[in-house]
């Protein structure tokens, strides 16, 4: 029997969450960048968090129904959000070294931060996975 | 009940054979640690690499703001693709069995899949791109086209799109 109920929760959960990844990254864009230009990457934002939530809760939590190792998991993805944290800033500091340019306006804290997340959580997908080699 | 001439054993089960140059006994460079690191170190190239043609192109399209976000995304993309499309490093030895199996029907299946997405790409960017124009200078500031500063994430969006589609469509 299909667990519709609890896809729907899951479903619920991963945008609920995405929602509250968006706004709290855009406050801290505009906290950490003072740019207006946060709000202009929200669009782009918010369909990266979608895909984020939806790895990280039905790959890598393996909701609903896989039993995981719940503790493992949870440190797992503080580990992978903590992650995605640092190599935000390591990039925002060695940036200007590498590329050129400045980054005293940084309006792209959520866009960087989901994308080095996302980085790890599917690190963490394929390091673990079982696809079959070609 | 098996006598054991018929059961088919894995390669990954077979005792190591000290003749066999990759045999995980034999050598570090045959494991999957070994194999793992070599696709880290390949994919983090790649999306160097590409990363760096972006930037080679006109230094505008990866400055310091931006340039962090393209090189993970490309990461991301390959780490994807290379990781766990085409299965390098996550399941058994990869090496051990890549000169065997490199023409296999599964390994062409794999190529198609790639030239079906790469040319997926190229159309839906050149689509996205002609259209956006009709947005209007605000409205195709979500793409930011105009400026042309995330040119490099456009390709990049519509390749996890097209790898994506055709992994789980059942293309390959």
């Amino acid at each position: 029997m299909t667990n519709i109920g609890g896809k729907l929760g899951v479903l619920l959960a991963i945008v609920v969450l995405a929602a509250i990844s968006v706004f709290a990254m855009t406050a801290l864009d505009w906290h950490v960048a003072g740019s207006d230009d946060a709000q202009g990457l929200l669009g782009l934002d918010i369909d990266l968090w979608l895909i984020f939530w939806t790895l990280m809760l039905t790959g890598y939590w393996g909701l609903p129904g896989k039993d995981v190792p719940y503790a493992r998991k949870a440190i797992g993805t503080v580990a992978i959000l903590v992650l995605g944290v640092i190599f935000t800033y390591l990039f925002k500091a060695i940036s200007p070294g590498i590329v050129g340019g400045s980054v005293d306006e940084y309006p792209l804290m959520s866009l960087t931060f989901v994308a080095w997340s996302l980085v790890f959580v599917m690190s963490a997908l394929w390091v673990g996975s079982f696809y079959p080699k070609i | 009940m098996s006598t054991g001439t018929d059961t088919q054993v894995s390669p990954a089960e077979r005792p190591s054979d000290p003749t066999d140059p990759l045999s995980s006994s034999t050598s570090f460079w045959a494991s999957k640690t070994a194999e793992r690191i070599l696709t880290m170190l390949v994919v983090w190239g790649a999306a160097a690499a590409v990363t760096y043609v972006f930037w080679w192109v006109d230094n505008g399209l990866v400055d310091a703001s931006l340039f962090s976000a393209v090189f993970a995304y490309w990461g991301l993309f390959f780490t994807f693709t290379l990781g766990l499309y085409l299965g390098l490093g996550g399941g058994d030895c990869y090496s051990c069995t890549l000169q065997s199996e490199l023409f296999s029907p599964e390994a062409l299946r794999k190529a198609a899949g790639i030239g079906i997405a790469m040319i997926g790409t190229a159309i839906s960017v050149a689509l996205t791109t002609h259209f956006a124009q009709y947005a209007g200078p605000d409205g195709a500031q979500g793409l930011n086209l105009a400026g042309t500063q995330v040119f490099s994430l456009l390709p990049l969006h519509w390749g996890f799109v097209w790898v994506v589609f055709v992994q789980h469509v059942g293309l390959v």
